[in-house]
């Protein structure tokens, strides 16, 4: 149950985040992940993903980031918020006002949350009735639960209307969630489902309230053609969609302003994720066929999709009242580009081959055709045109790329012609780096018991030289499935011994009673034999974790560089965070 | 430390701490103190290349070799292969670790390449690690 919500938590943040800006909306999809790997995790490394919530709290500077954190928190299981400490003291009092709806900022938020969230779960329920579906068991308990709770809270179904006209946006991304939500969490027995759906209500409906918020300012155009590209996904191949909902970041942007596109895609989410959840072929195909026509960007099927939005429209309600072609075209648009070029490409591929080859077979034309589809290479005049050639020629193109870039990464190459010569000063450079690290080693090894090193110095300086030059780095941005593995590799039996000395070495250098401590003064002799003793495992997994707090960190500062003095007061600070920081 | 060295210190790939912080990790061990000089010159150098290898791409060839021949392991029965026939490009191969069962030149620079710029790095990393020690 605990595991469901955290899911949807995760996803709604993705799309409520989307509202914000780059950098912002990246650290949140960070923040986003962790209550799921939570979930999913022991002892030690739990600690480390609260650490890293912990840092995130730092950087969360302005309201609307706080308030997602917020709720981000309400996820969390009870034993783990009271292990938080001093900063997120403010957060969980903040919760607990939200929980009880005291204060009376909260009392405003949450007054109109619980009937969307109601109107959301109605929404499913309607779809369900109409396209004849009736062995999504999981929805009519939900359906049936959500109607219990609207009697409780009477008098608000107008207001769920209205509301629900007017905020679309929020609608479609609750009801995806929620959509998600089985998906994540196959449907366990019916008396689960029932207390489930109530949680998760809860939720949602929080959440809901702040993509609401954020609304408002959002008027960006290229979410559009993400939520296009997300949508292409599942309709193209409705079998993968749990996955990728939950991988692909990507599609994770809801829009603000829905447009008639979106709408037909909404329905299409809800059909194929219940489709593939519950294994209803009979709903999912005709919503399928349905809905892959605005996909597949022909002009001919662009004309015939406004009938099945007419369709949909008419099905919820008055909401969708004006088509909208000319957006349509736009989100095709983006299609269209793409699948354009390529037949251009080809085309004029085969008019140059035609041109270059008249005396050549038909055979021979086809099979370079082909070749010429994967390689894209181009034959000019005189040009041998076999595929063989062909390759070889990619391959040589290939090599004088990486040429050109050991130029410029060996000193003195610039002048050097001919790749022989290049060669010769490669080998030169690679051998004299290999000498000088020998003798480096060596010097240092007549200093070494003096060397009593801060790390604080290194990362200080990286900071520094990422604000002074606005670069940062390029972060691989681990997708969830790749954590969520290593942490199913972690869970193995025979490997907890291993992860929770591992874990525990990291905790030592992260948590903030050790913090003053000195990377020297480190208790590294138990991690280093266990690295000895599964090296695999723990390079990849202590890599994995490395890199993921890096990431944090560097974040952070990233999404902070406007306000540059408070991280540096941070830095200076004697807080525990500013050593965790610093000693990564 | 004085301000001063402080300064001294940077790492000179900011793009790539790992390497630096792996490094540094490796020198601060306990036993390195305490082995003779030239245990230690030998386990210092293993450091260097080891957090080359550990901050660098997982897919790289060189850096599979550089670990493996770092850390001993069973040695295990493999098919016998036949090596890469020779030619102009074999002094680069046996420089770049475990360049030797690469054939494709292509693949090959790409391996220099990428060992070359963590290399720079490190030696780099080295010199103001030494550097801040002499003054």
């Amino acid at each position: 149950m605990e595991c469901s919500a955290m899911t949807v938590l995760g996803l709604l943040r993705r799309q409520s985040v989307g509202n914000l800006a780059a950098g912002h909306r990246r650290s949140m999809v960070e923040v986003g992940s962790y209550p799921k790997l939570l979930d999913n995790c022991n002892g030690a490394f739990r600690w480390r993903i609260i650490d890293k919530l912990r840092i995130e709290w730092k950087f969360l500077s302005d309201m609307p980031m706080r308030s997602h954190f917020i709720l981000l928190l309400s996820s969390l299981p009870p034993p783990l918020l009271s292990h938080l400490s001093s900063p997120f003291s403010a957060i969980t009092g903040a919760n607990k006002s939200l929980k009880r709806g005291e204060n009376t900022a909260t009392k405003g938020l949450l007054c109109p949350v619980l009937p969307l969230s109601l109107f959301s779960l109605f929404l499913p329920m309607e779809k369900k009735a109409l396209f004849g579906n009736s062995d999504a068991i999981n929805w009519q308990l939900q359906s049936s639960d959500a109607g219990e709770l609207h009697n409780l809270s009477s008098g608000h179904l107008n207001l769920i209307w209205d509301r629900a006209i007017d905020q679309t946006a929020m609608f479609d991304s609750a009801i995806s969630s929620h959509v998600s939500s089985p998906s994540s969490n196959p449907p366990a027995g019916s008396g689960g489902g029932g207390s489930d759906s109530v949680v998760i209500r809860e939720l949602i409906g929080r959440l809901g309230t702040i993509c609401n918020s954020d609304e408002i300012s959002q008027t960006s155009s290229h979410y559009q053609s993400a939520n296009n590209s997300c949508y292409s996904t599942p309709m193209n191949s409705p079998p993968k969609l749990n996955l990728s909902f939950v991988a692909n970041p990507t599609h994770l942007p809801f829009p603000a302003d829905p447009g008639f596109a979106e709408r037909a895609a909404r329905c299409s989410t809800f059909s194929c994720s219940v489709g593939t959840s519950h294994g209803a072929g009979q709903f999912m195909l005709p919503e399928a066929g349905k809905l892959e026509t605005p996909a597949s960007g022909n002009t001919k099927k662009r004309k015939a999709t406004p009938k099945a939005k007419g369709k949909e429209a008419s099905l919820s309600s008055s909401i969708t009242t004006a088509a909208n072609p000319p957006k349509m075209a736009g989100v095709e648009g983006s299609n269209g580009k793409r699948n354009k070029p390529l037949e251009e490409v080809e085309e004029k591929d085969s008019a140059e081959q035609q041109a270059a080859m008249k005396m050549e077979e038909e055979k021979g034309t086809k099979s370079a055709e082909l070749s010429k589809d994967y390689i894209h290479v181009r034959a000019r005049r005189g040009q041998a045109t076999d595929s063989h050639s062909l390759a070889e020629r990619v391959r040589r193109e290939k090599i004088s790329e990486r040429m050109k870039l050991l130029q410029d990464l060996v000193p003195g190459c610039n002048k050097v012609t001919g790749k022989a010569v290049m060669l010769d000063e490669i080998i030169n450079y690679v051998q004299s780096l290999q000498r000088q690290v020998e003798f480096l080693s060596m010097k240092l090894a007549t200093v070494n018991p003096q060397l009593d090193f801060n790390m604080e110095n290194f990362v200080n300086k990286n900071i520094e030289m990422q604000q002074n030059s606005g670069l940062l780095p390029p972060h691989s941005l681990y997708p969830l499935e790749a954590i969520s593995s290593s942490f199913s590799f972690a869970n193995m039996p025979e490997r907890t011994p291993l992860m929770a000395i591992n874990g525990l070495e990291l905790e030592n250098q992260v948590i903030p009673s050790l913090a003053h401590s000195n990377l020297s003064r480190n208790p590294l002799s138990l991690q280093s034999t266990c690295l000895d003793a599964f090296p695999n495992t723990s390079y990849q997994l202590e890599k994995l974790w490395d890199d993921d707090l890096q990431n944090v960190v560097q974040m952070g500062f990233s999404h902070n560089q406007e306000l540059v003095f408070s991280t540096k007061a941070i830095v200076e600070g004697p807080a525990g965070t500013n050593h965790m920081k610093v000693e990564l | 430390m004085n301000k001063e060295r402080k300064r001294a210190l940077g790492n000179p790939n900011p793009r790539n701490p790992m390497q630096a912080f792996f490094f540094v990790r490796s020198l601060s061990h306990k036993s390195l103190k305490t082995a003779p000089f030239r245990e230690r010159c030998t386990a210092i150098r293993r450091a260097a290349y080891a957090s080359m290898a550990r901050s660098s791409s997982p897919r790289r060839a060189w850096r599979r070799a550089v670990l493996s021949s770092l850390i001993p392991r069973r040695p295990r029965p493999s098919p016998a292969r036949l090596p890469p026939p020779r030619d102009q490009h074999d002094d680069l191969r046996r420089l770049i670790p475990g360049g030797e069962a690469i054939g494709d030149l292509c693949k090959l620079l790409e391996e220099t390449i990428d060992y070359v710029s963590c290399l720079r790095t490190q030696v780099q990393l080295m010199q103001e690690i030494a550097d801040s020690v002499d003054d």
